[in-house]
């Protein structure tokens, strides 16, 4: 009788205990729900959301972080969308206002020609009209590299394959170029090097950096490309003589759009370097440059070892 | 929302030596955007160090303030410090910081568990991918070279998705083409995961390779100088 009482007694106040955790335990999740969903207007409307608990070590705090971060992250987002769309901008006009030159130029040599009759003067213009072309033509090209960077085209497919063949490539063709100013080109790159990497896209990315060597170096100069391998990247680096990059220019170099003061006349839009540097970045590489002023600069570009895929495609060579 | 994830202002940390004064930081103002990957330079005593341990909450200044991500760490208790550093700091030290009695994998989730967080399994498998930790999962510490362990220790300040990662000489045990190569990786990764990144170094070459350098000298922002001086 006792005994029965007893645990009916018990029961009861288990009971009610549980009863008074569970109401407790609802309060919390609708605090929880409450202040999760006000902060997720918050981020909605645009608004921050409410970041005071994100040093407290409770749930919330937790949640809060990660809020706050996704927030940051949309509002940088919209920003650097704002800013491209403006950079886009200056650059259709900047690219419109320079075919324009080279167009009228052409126009006004081909009217010239119409009326010239001393053999010598026509060829002096044909000249003029074919380095005119020229310039249209590598407008042109830019701005298809240009719209493929900027719809996302670039996609770079990784196959295990000779870099040193890549590399080649890319050389022969600098070649006429590089004759022209009568530049001297000393490749030092093993006979085979088998890396993981698109070959298509990292050709451009070193032709960028040879063609922009040739560029900046004066007539005579010497241009070096050499291949090296590291414990983890592999190393192209491409070292001229030519004039060098002022340090506090060096970073901007690899800026969309940038451009040498000094070379604004001539034909360009500034996307080399940018691509070259997107080029390896979608390959988990990266760029740097070491210049001095007057003395010259390296390029280094760096690639990732990748031991596992080196190993199963030499398998497939061996077994073709 | 502050534009700035790191703010600094008027930073001055001043110890007593004996009947001297120490100026360790004398009046810093230095900022950070979001994603940038800034270097400090400067020669050991130069401040550098002190300026790290105040961005990180590891410290605190005489005089002036710290803002992470729009908090001024001045107005927290030592467990909110505490919390702060867990959820929004990832250091990266010279002497890597691993737990010897845990494996690779083990030491990277380690902070991500104290914090009762369950672990990102994709992310965890992008970033051994990327800091080519995928074959040394299992092994420990002990068996790992200087560059493998320094891999290990960003891939544990990563892990967490920190606000700011704070890398102190981290390559500062290395011979300098496997510090290179370890900071390339750090730069990579940094990127890829949109990390913002303050490392500090004596070693040009090293610091070379952030967007941003800034020189350090005396306890005070030297930028212009500092450039052309190391050449």
């Amino acid at each position: 009788m006792d005994w029965s009482i007893i645990l009916a007694g018990l029961m009861t106040a288990a009971l009610l205990v549980l009863g008074l955790k569970y109401v407790k335990l609802k309060k919390d999740v609708l605090t929880f729900e409450g202040k999760l969903e006000r902060n997720m207007d918050a981020l909605l409307s645009g608004r921050g959301p409410d970041t005071t608990e994100e040093v407290e070590d409770t749930l919330f705090g937790k949640c809060s972080v990660r809020m706050n971060q996704i927030g940051r992250i949309w509002k940088q987002k919209e920003e650097e969308n704002r800013a491209s769309r403006e950079e886009l901008k200056s650059l259709i006009s900047d690219i419109s206002h320079q075919t324009r030159t080279p167009l009228s130029n052409m126009k006004a040599y081909l009217s010239l020609l119409r009326e010239e009759t001393q053999p010598d003067r026509q060829e002096e213009f044909l000249n003029s009209l074919d380095k005119q072309a020229d310039k249209l033509e590598f407008l042109l090209q830019s701005m298809v590299k240009m719209s493929r960077l900027e719809t996302g085209l670039i996609q770079v497919q990784m196959k295990t394959s000779d870099l040193c063949t890549t590399i080649r490539k890319a050389i022969e063709e600098i070649v006429p170029a590089a004759a022209g100013k009568q530049i001297a080109l000393y490749v030092e790159c093993p006979d085979r090097l088998w890396l993981l990497h698109d070959s298509k896209w990292t050709e451009e990315a070193i032709f960028n950096v040879l063609d922009n060597a040739v560029k900046y170096t004066q007539r005579g100069g010497e241009i070096h490309i050499s291949v090296t391998r590291q414990e983890i990247f592999t190393k192209i680096s491409i070292q001229d003589n030519g004039k060098g990059i002022a340090l506090e220019r060096q970073a901007e170099i690899f800026k969309r759009f940038y451009r040498e003061p000094e070379v604004h006349e001539e034909p360009g839009i500034g996307i080399g370097l940018y691509l070259t540097r997107k080029i390896l970045e979608l390959q988990n590489g990266y760029i740097e440059v070491r210049s001095q002023e007057g003395e010259g600069s390296v390029f280094c570009l760096y690639l990732p070892e990748s031991p596992e895929q080196n190993v199963e495609n030499h398998k497939t060579e061996n077994i073709a | 929302m502050s534009q700035w994830m790191v703010e600094a202002k008027g930073l001055k940390k001043y110890y007593r030596l004996g009947e001297h004064i120490v100026k360790a930081l004398d009046g810093v103002d230095f900022t950070v955007k979001e994603q940038e990957f800034v270097a400090i330079v400067g020669k050991s005593g130069s401040g550098k160090s002190t300026l790290l341990h105040m961005l990180g909450g590891l410290d605190t200044p005489t005089e002036g303030s710290v803002c992470i991500d729009g908090r001024n760490l001045a107005g927290m208790n030592k467990e909110q410090l505490t919390v702060f550093r867990r959820r929004k700091v990832g250091f990266v030290f010279q002497n890597y910081n691993l737990v010897q009695d845990l494996n690779v994998y083990e030491n990277i989730v380690l902070p991500i568990e104290l914090d009762g967080r369950p672990v990102d399994k994709r992310f965890m498998e992008e970033m051994l991918d990327l800091l080519k930790l995928q074959e040394k999962k299992e092994a420990l510490p002990s068996n790992l070279s200087g560059g493998q362990q320094q891999r290990v220790a960003i891939a544990r300040a990563l892990a967490s998705k920190p606000r700011i990662l704070l890398a102190d000489e981290p390559t500062g045990n290395l011979d300098s083409a496997s510090g290179h190569d370890v900071l390339g990786l750090l730069k990579v990764a940094a990127k890829q995961f949109r990390q913002t990144v303050i490392l500090i170094t004596h070693d040009m070459d090293i610091a070379q390779m952030a967007d941003r350098i800034v020189h350090i000298e005396d306890g005070k922002i030297v930028k212009e100088r500092g450039l052309h001086d190391e050449k």
